[in-house]
């Protein structure tokens, strides 16, 4: 008895594929033709394609919308965060980063160095954005007594 | 070297911008949107005998979701517009997406549920038949086959006398592209179009795919 070797599945999933292949190169009045034929209402096909794309389009810009909230969040969080280390007044933040300096030097050195500026010539501007720097870094410890947190 | 030019020399390739891929998806026209959808319904069936029962709709919204997301990042799939339409691109999205199809994709058991539909047959007498239950068997797997079996028996039974379908498939089966039969049998586009409108319609109202 001899074996049947053929691989009928994949015969006949190349004919399928090719099927489909086919469509890549038909006109749009011979899909239109083969439908009528058929019985088939082309617009019902048309518009449940509309429809899926929509829904697919819809869900698309939720997600994104989503992500963008949870970013927009986030980032909300880090602002506050970083806030949070504005003191009452300049004089007093410039006070603690002189003790916080005092306390640990070569943060002095390696801030002030690549600014290229004496603690003393530090502008307001200068001040908060070392601050800053440090709590970014993990690096800030208010020593000098002043309060710089939730103000 | 110009700061546009590709590695090969050539203009590089602008992927179209989320506006554009809106736009052109809003755009397409009825016949359009009937062949993405046969186009679709053509790979499904093609999967279905691999025993992955995806739906036709969840590969044409795989496939717009997909280059959505590459007209924005670097991820997805990108429309480059300027070398192929978007229909075409969106047929080789979906090609790619079935030939690999992901796994959210993919149904808890789906295909036993579409097994039943996509085979029962209707003989010419009217009689509703399921060629599954001929060959009963223990494994879905086995029973794809006997049910693929059974499937070509009834093409090749439908086109015995049509010999311009039966080398059409013949050439299918041997790795040739529609041109290229075409060449090789001497018929025109019209014929091969004829000729595999014939085949869809056996394999649509015969084999029961909803093509």
């Amino acid at each position: 008895m001899s074996k049947d070797t053929r691989n009928y599945r994949e015969e006949l999933r190349s004919i399928l594929n090719s099927l489909a292949d086919s469509l890549e190169h038909a006109s749009d009045e011979a899909v239109m033709s083969e439908l009528h034929e058929s019985g088939e209402d082309p617009e019902l096909r048309a518009k449940s394609v509309r429809t899926a794309f929509e829904t697919a389009f819809k869900r698309f810009k939720q997600k994104k919308l989503k992500e963008a909230q949870l970013k927009y969040k986030s980032s909300v969080l880090k602002i506050r965060e970083l806030e949070q280390i504005v003191p009452q007044t300049i004089a007093d933040l410039r006070v603690s980063l002189a003790a916080f300096f005092n306390t640990q030097p070569h943060w002095k050195t390696q801030l002030l160095t690549a600014q290229c500026r004496e603690f003393k010539d530090l502008t307001d501007t200068d001040i908060r954005s070392l601050v800053k720097q440090l709590k970014i870094l993990g690096a800030w410890k208010d020593v000098s007594g002043n309060c710089t947190e939730n103000v | 070297m110009k700061k546009n030019d590709s590695s090969r020399g050539g203009p590089e390739k602008r992927a179209a911008t989320l506006d554009e891929v809106e736009a052109a998806y809003r755009a397409l026209t009825t016949p359009q949107l009937a062949r993405l959808d046969k186009y679709a319904r053509g790979r499904v069936a093609a999967l279905y005998l691999e025993g992955k029962g995806i739906a036709a709709t969840d590969l044409l919204q795989e496939a717009l979701t997909e280059t959505l997301e590459g007209s924005i990042k670097n991820a997805g799939r990108k429309w480059y517009k300027d070398s192929v339409s978007f229909v075409g691109h969106l047929m080789g999205v979906m090609k790619s997406i079935a030939s690999h199809p992901p796994k959210h994709l993919l149904p808890d058991h789906a295909e036993h549920i579409l097994l039943e539909s996509q085979v029962t047959e209707v003989t010419p007498d009217g009689e509703v038949r399921n060629p599954l239950l001929e060959y009963p068997s223990g494994s879905p797997d086995q029973e794809r086959i006997l049910d693929a079996k059974k499937m070509l028996e009834i093409v090749e039974q439908t086109f015995k006398d049509d010999a311009i379908v039966s080398l059409i498939i013949d050439g299918w089966r041997n790795g040739m592209s529609g041109p290229e039969i075409q060449e090789q049998l001497g018929i025109t586009p019209k014929e091969f179009e004829a000729a595999v409108k014939r085949l869809r319609w056996t394999i649509k109202h015969k084999l029961k795919f909803q093509l």
